[in-house]
This record gives C-alpha cells, structure tokens and sequence, in this order.
C-alpha cells in the first residue's frame, strides 16, 4: 500500500496507491484516523491508484465516512478503479459517499457545500 | 483452457503467507475464461476466507505454528477452492449477513469479508469434523449469474 496527503483551504486529499492487503489495515487506520484529517473540513481520498482492498480496509473507509458526517464534515471519494468500485458499490457505500472523476471536481464539488 | 487444473498448497497461520495464496489462485483462475475484474474478485474472496481462518480459527499464540491446506482445481465449468485447517471451528456460511445500512451508519470496521465472500462466490460450503478439522469449499461458475451483477452484487 502506498499513501500521501496533502491540504489545500482546510480539506485533506488523501491519495491511496497499490494494494491493501492484511498487514496494511493498521497503516490505513493510523493514516485515516490522524490528526490532519480529524481536524480538516472535509477530506478527499483519491482511489485512482488503487488496485485492491480487503475487507478491513472497507470498513476503516466506512468508519471514516461515519466519524468525519456525524462532526458535520463532508467527504469525497474520487476515480476508483473497476474493481475497488464494485466492492464499495456492494457494500452501499455509493448510496453514501459521493464519487467524483478527479480531485479537482471533488474540490469543486466541496466548495459548493456538495 | 486445460480440461482440469489441480493445485495443492499448505502455508502456516501466519497472513504473510497470504501473498502465496493470491499468487496460486490467481495461476489457476487466469487459466479459465474468467475476465481479469473477475478473476481478481474471486483471489479477493479466497484472500478473505484464509484471512478469516487466521483471525478467527487460530488463537493468536499459535501463529505460525499451524498449517492452513487449500486445494484449488478448475475445469469447463467451475473454479473450486477446498480450505482445510484444525483450529477452532467457524462456519462463515452460518453467520448472519449484516445489514449493511446499519452497519456503514454504525461505522463498524469489521464483519464484511463474509459478506465478500458470499457476494463474490456461487456457492460457500463448510463442513467441521469434531477434533479433525474444518473443511471450506467455495465454487466460482465460469458462467455465473452473478458475473453479470454490477450494482448491487459484487
């Protein structure tokens, strides 16, 4: 797995690369659950360069999602690959989460109060 | 694509030996006329069950110090995975699919690789023999109706 942040007007683009895979779940958590993100505006996780991700890992997105909408917060997903996109469409986080082709429309999107 | 292909492999309790699963099943599921998004589901959904029998099967003390068995074979019609191990007994078929609204409202983090699984293969058979073991079967149809599932199936 790899991953990078960064931060333009308070919201956190967060960028996830490669695979998640069992001895990568507390990585994830450490790097969704940090100090930047929980103080952000609103966060944007780019999946573009995601290849896989376990079960585990859907559920720390989930509890992102859950931790960053009930503080008021919003949160983007941006461009995941066919097959991560399957998983989280079968786990309903769609129906959820809003899903943009690229961070500069999630960004748009945010500043919109979308 | 060969009439059958017949892969055996025996790895320890231990999820670094994860990557040997993924690469054995995805030799043998490249072999059939499973597309690659396909194909990739199905190493995810094998990944899920050993990963299951590791974290659940296994107290945590015993790492390593156990062996997980899996017998893949494919043929015209089916891709089929055995999981064998002696740890406790865990029937993922058993367990109640959780609801899923709840379960993103409650920012829950675990309990959906079954639902992975179950979403992924056709058909996900457990059998335990009391002090033996546990027996995983999970067949994958190469003309599966739900390879043509793509909103709400997986």
């Amino acid at each position: 797995m790899e991953f990078s942040t960064g931060k333009t007007d308070g919201i956190i683009v967060l960028k996830l690369g490669g695979a998640v895979r069992a001895g990568d779940n507390d990585a994830l958590q450490d790097a969704l659950g940090s100090d930047d993100i929980r103080k952000s505006k609103a966060v944007i996780i780019d999946l573009s360069d995601l290849e896989y991700l376990n079960s585990r890992a859907i559920g720390t997105l989930m509890s992102l999602w859950k931790e960053t909408t009930s503080s008021g917060r919003k949160i983007h997903i941006v461009n995941p690959k066919p097959l991560v996109e399957r998983l989280l469409k079968a786990v309903g986080m769609y129906t959820l989460v809003p899903v943009s082709r690229s961070v500069e429309d999630a960004a748009a999107a945010l500043s919109k109060g979308e | 694509m060969p009439e059958i292909v017949h892969r055996e492999i025996v790895i320890p309790n231990d999820t670094q030996y994860l990557s040997q699963v993924r690469s054995i099943v995805k030799e043998v599921v490249t072999e059939a006329a499973f597309p690659d998004d396909e194909a990739n589901r199905i190493i995810l959904a094998v990944d899920e069950a050993v990963t299951n029998i590791m974290q659940h099967a296994y107290e945590h003390d015993l790492e390593g110090n156990l062996e997980i068995e899996l017998v893949l074979e494919l043929d015209n019609t089916k891709f089929e995975v055995v999981i064998r191990d002696t740890g406790k007994s865990f029937d993922p078929a058993a367990i109640e699919l959780p609801d899923l609204d709840q379960h993103i409202k409650n920012g829950k983090r675990h309990g959906l690789g079954i639902f992975l699984i179950r979403q992924i293969m056709d058909e996900v058979i457990y059998s335990y023999k009391n002090g033996i073991r546990n027996e995983l079967k999970m067949v994958k149809y190469t003309r599966s109706p739900k390879s043509s599932q793509h909103q709400s199936g997986c």
